[in-house]
């Protein structure tokens, strides 16, 4: 009899566990932490722009959900509640001059925000919605 | 001479059309819905947004791997399951304003419009009318909008505890291009 009692509580409390860890690690897993994966590609602002507007296909194999590693010289920066995004232009279009666009959720360093000065960029690649190819959860990165 | 004078006076044509066009890339949508066991929310803020006041066009362009949930696995679903955004990646609205003449310019004022156009969420296109606010505020058109759709008209699939209509929220600031 107590030989069952101790074989009932063991399997209650696995199953405890069990159903804790599926609840932490996958219902409430936590968003990718992009800034600390390292990058698949690293290229020019410019050169992204190119591959996705004019092959589309071929840069979303490439690119598309994917941490990358982008450079250059942004036009300006806008602000937008606590998000700060820098902007790079390349060509016009419907809505305006468009290019690439990295969106970062922290604080820049305030070197970053001298005009003309080459910033290297890390951030996930959510893809290109026909005017602009959009980078987010982005960091800036050292020179390399 | 004459040739250069008509040349350069059809040159200007296209300008009277410049000066009431807006623009923005950071405009916003949210939406929501509740179900028995948890609340089903998410935010874009990379919303592109045109409005021509020369003749009351409208124009919205979204990302829809742009839309952010707190929880992780949410946004992994809603992308892969439900929205398919690999095949479907952006969402759009193209329509006109109705009364867009009566949008002045030159002076602040809030403006409540009727915008009709058609919305393509996953591939699907219908005609939509909703309601909406626009404010010129210092120049700038600030807009507002709250609507409702059934998930079932744009053929996204649900879950069961989901409910069949969802609510989105519309806001955006834009600019003179």
């Amino acid at each position: 009899m107590k030989r069952k009692v101790l074989i009932l509580i063991v399997l209650a409390v696995v199953a405890a566990i069990s159903l804790w860890a599926v609840y932490r690690y996958v219902y409430n897993k936590p968003h990718r932490d992009y800034a600390s994966e390292s990058a698949a590609h690293t290229l020019t602002a410019d050169s992204l722009y190119r591959v996705y507007s004019s092959s589309a296909g071929v840069a979303d194999s490439l690119y598309t959900g994917k941490v990358i590693v982008v450079s250059g010289v942004p036009e300006k920066f806008e602000k937008i509640d606590t998000l700060t995004v820098a902007v790079f232009v390349m060509d016009e279009g419907d809505f305006g001059p468009q290019g690439v666009r990295c969106t970062f959720t922290g604080k820049l360093p305030e070197e970053a925000y001298r005009p003309g000065n080459l910033l290297n960029i890390k951030g996930y690649c959510t893809g290109y919605n026909g005017e602009d190819v959009i980078l987010e959860s982005c960091v800036p990165v050292p020179s390399i | 001479m004459k040739k250069l004078i008509a040349i350069s006076l059809l040159a200007l044509i296209p300008l009277a059309g410049m000066g009431q066009k807006f623009l923005t890339k950071t405009g916003k949508i949210s939406f929501f819905s509740s179900t028995p066991m948890e609340d089903i929310e998410a935010h874009n803020q990379q919303v592109n947004v045109s409005l021509d006041l020369s003749d009351g066009a409208m124009q919205f362009k979204v990302l829809i791997k742009s839309f952010v949930f707190e929880k992780a696995l949410m946004q992994e679903h809603f992308n892969e399951n439900y929205m398919e955004s690999d095949t479907y990646p952006t969402s759009t609205f193209k329509g006109t304003i109705k009364d867009f003449k009566k949008i002045d310019l030159s002076k602040n004022g809030v403006y409540k419009v009727e915008v009709t156009g058609d919305l393509t969420i996953h591939g699907v296109t219908r005609s939509v009318t909703t309601k909406g606010t626009i404010e010129v505020k210092g120049g700038v058109l600030v807009g507002t909008s709250d609507f409702k759709i059934k998930l079932a008209d744009y053929k996204v699939k649900r879950p069961k505890a989901v409910a069949e209509e969802i609510e989105i929220k519309v806001s955006f600031e834009a600019s003179k291009l």
